[in-house]
């Protein structure tokens, strides 16, 4: 007999590690069984310290996908969806992944992740916190669906070109500026978006862009479903905060991009031509930016 | 707790597996509709249904909704479905860890095949394919479809309901450069027109029964799906009041009729 809760960690974690390459090979970089010359210290410091170039570039993305993993394994805990406690085969590489000074540094200070330190804190019994039994079931539906939102970006190249660029990213001189300034020209974003070379790296962003704001969307749907259940809106809302504050960070241009784009006109093809309704999406966008203080359950 | 589960299988676009603790050789297979999401067409099924069916594997499958013309959607699910069929271990095992490996040499005894909308097309079409080219596993098949476009549907009407928000405007944008499957769903287009002559030529052929649906649930006011019969041999139709053309496949607290239906088919 299968015992299902070990057996759904063990596949998360084969998943998200073991079938994803870059994934696999930043465990093995922390870990130090691979990449042994590269300096850790050196490899983990915030981008502004210094470009990001080259391999560093696939190490430290394959680095952020493991701790976006670990960031996932604590909701999972949360909601009970993950064996407590957590069978050894996971504590162990998982300390020794996140205990390093250097790595701390990383997910402490360059980039917050505050569910990662959760997840640390746990890994060394200083973190029990859990939903109530009355809300465990339905709260582990709720995680699901984020394992199922998650992947629809996680998966999406398109969205992940639009955030490396958002974090600094250039491809020789295409980054966040280009995409700027070409979302000033409704026509030009319009004729941006049909690119469909590989290295189109301004048509990736450009579609990236309007994924994301599909995911938003979900996601803001999700969380307040999960207002129901105590702190699970405020969990399920870190798992993306470094991505939805660096966003907040240009709200101006992303409601101005939102009423462009409501503005378009869709060419006699389309199923119809008047335009969307914007206003629910700006609010959306707006609920996301507070913070999870937006998904507190209203008694 | 019954499944492993949600697993990611590659197949497709966001296709997600529960595979059965202890499976009994029944499978179900989830096929959304236009604009749809493998998961969030369905929602509550996948919550639901794992106790309900604790033996069954269940597979929500992903495709391009709006963009892919019908005909390549039912060629790659009929692809998926063979791969799976012919290969339950090793299609299973492609998502899990060595040491969880099935070892069974499970086989299939019956495939549960639940449409909605556009998928119904989607399916249907899949199975008269497989049917022509004697697929082995169609003898398993039983089909559920709900709130089926297999007599064409309204398009306009189709993209406002099926896509809210910022989707509706993604898919737009889409169908201005690929509006090919909206014309799929036409009634006086060639593509569901040969659909609904080839079922019905092809229902009287031996082991033709098979392409039957056995569940066609309809909403009692969609405006957006042509309720016509598809064939004379599909099951009669039911009305699940209190639902429209997105929510008759989304089983609630108070609302429990889709998942009856589809659990009487298992």
């Amino acid at each position: 007999m299968i015992d299902v809760e070990r057996a759904n960690i063990e596949a998360l974690i084969y998943n998200r590690v073991e079938r994803d390459p870059l994934a696999k090979e930043g465990l093995e970089t922390l870990l130090g069984t691979a990449n042994k010359g590269i300096s850790r210290r050196g490899l983990l410091r915030h981008h502004r310290e210094g470009a990001v170039k080259g391999k560093e570039l696939e190490l430290r993305e394959g680095i952020d996908r493991l701790l976006s993993l670990y960031s996932l394994l604590e909701i999972g805990a949360y909601v009970g969806s993950v064996p407590t406690p957590l069978p050894p085969e996971v504590v162990g590489p998982a300390l020794d992944v996140l205990t390093p000074e250097v790595t701390r540094r990383y997910y402490e200070e360059h980039y917050p992740l505050k569910l990662v330190s959760r997840f640390a804190a746990r890994l060394r019994g200083k973190n029990a916190d859990a939903v109530s039994d009355r809300h465990a079931e339905q709260a582990r539906a709720v995680y699901h669906s984020l394992l199922d939102v998650d992947r629809s970006i996680v998966d999406d190249e398109d969205v992940q070109t639009f955030l490396w660029m958002l974090d600094d990213m250039q491809w020789g001189d295409i980054g966040l500026s280009t995409l700027l300034e070409c979302s000033r020209d409704p026509k030009r974003y319009g004729d941006v978006l049909a690119g469909h070379e590989v290295q189109d790296y301004l048509a990736k962003a450009a579609r990236g862009f309007l994924d994301f704001l599909e995911f938003a969307e979900k996601l803001d749907t999700l969380l307040r479903r999960a207002a129901e259940f105590e702190n699970l809106a405020e969990q399920c809302w870190l798992h993306y905060e470094y991505w939805l504050r660096l966003l907040g960070a240009w709200r101006d241009w992303v409601n101005a991009m939102i009423d462009s784009l409501g503005q378009w006109r869709l060419g006699d093809d389309a199923a119809d031509r008047s335009p969307p309704d914007v206003a629910p999406l700006k609010a959306v966008m707006a609920r996301l930016w507070t913070g999870p203080e937006a998904y507190r359950r209203q008694d | 707790m019954f499944h492993l589960g949600p697993l990611p299988v590659h197949e497709g676009r966001n296709s997600t597996a529960w595979w059965a603790a202890e499976p009994s050789g029944t499978a179900v297979l989830f096929v959304h509709g236009f604009g749809g999401s493998s998961v969030g067409t369905w929602s509550e099924f996948e919550q639901r249904l794992p106790s309900e069916a604790p033996t069954a594997d269940l597979l929500f499958y992903g495709y391009d909704g709006i963009r892919t013309q019908a005909q390549t959607s039912a060629i790659r699910l009929r692809q998926l479905i063979n791969n799976w069929m012919s290969a339950p271990d090793l299609f299973v095992n492609g998502t899990l860890p060595p040491r969880l490996h099935r070892s069974g040499q499970l086989a299939y005894q019956r495939l549960v095949i639940v449409a909605h909308s556009l998928g119904a097309v989607v399916a249907r079409k899949a199975l008269l394919d497989a049917f022509r080219s004697n697929s082995p596993w169609l003898q398993y098949v039983r089909l559920a479809l709900f709130a089926p476009a297999h007599r064409g549907a309204s398009v306009q009407d189709l993209v406002k309901a099926t896509l809210g928000g910022w989707a509706w405007f993604k898919a737009a944008l889409g169908l201005a450069q690929h509006a090919t499957v909206l014309q799929d769903l036409d009634p006086e287009r060639p593509f569901l027109r040969a659909l609904v002559e080839d079922t019905q030529r092809a229902l009287v052929e031996p082991g033709g029964a098979t392409l039957r649906a056995q569940v066609v649930a309809i909403a009692p006011h969609d405006r957006i799906v042509y309720n016509v019969d598809f064939a004379v041999d599909d099951a009669v139709a039911v009305v699940i009041e209190n639902t429209n053309h997105t929510s008759i496949c989304k089983p609630c607290h108070g609302q429990l009729e889709a998942l009856d239906l589809v659990r009487k088919l298992l």
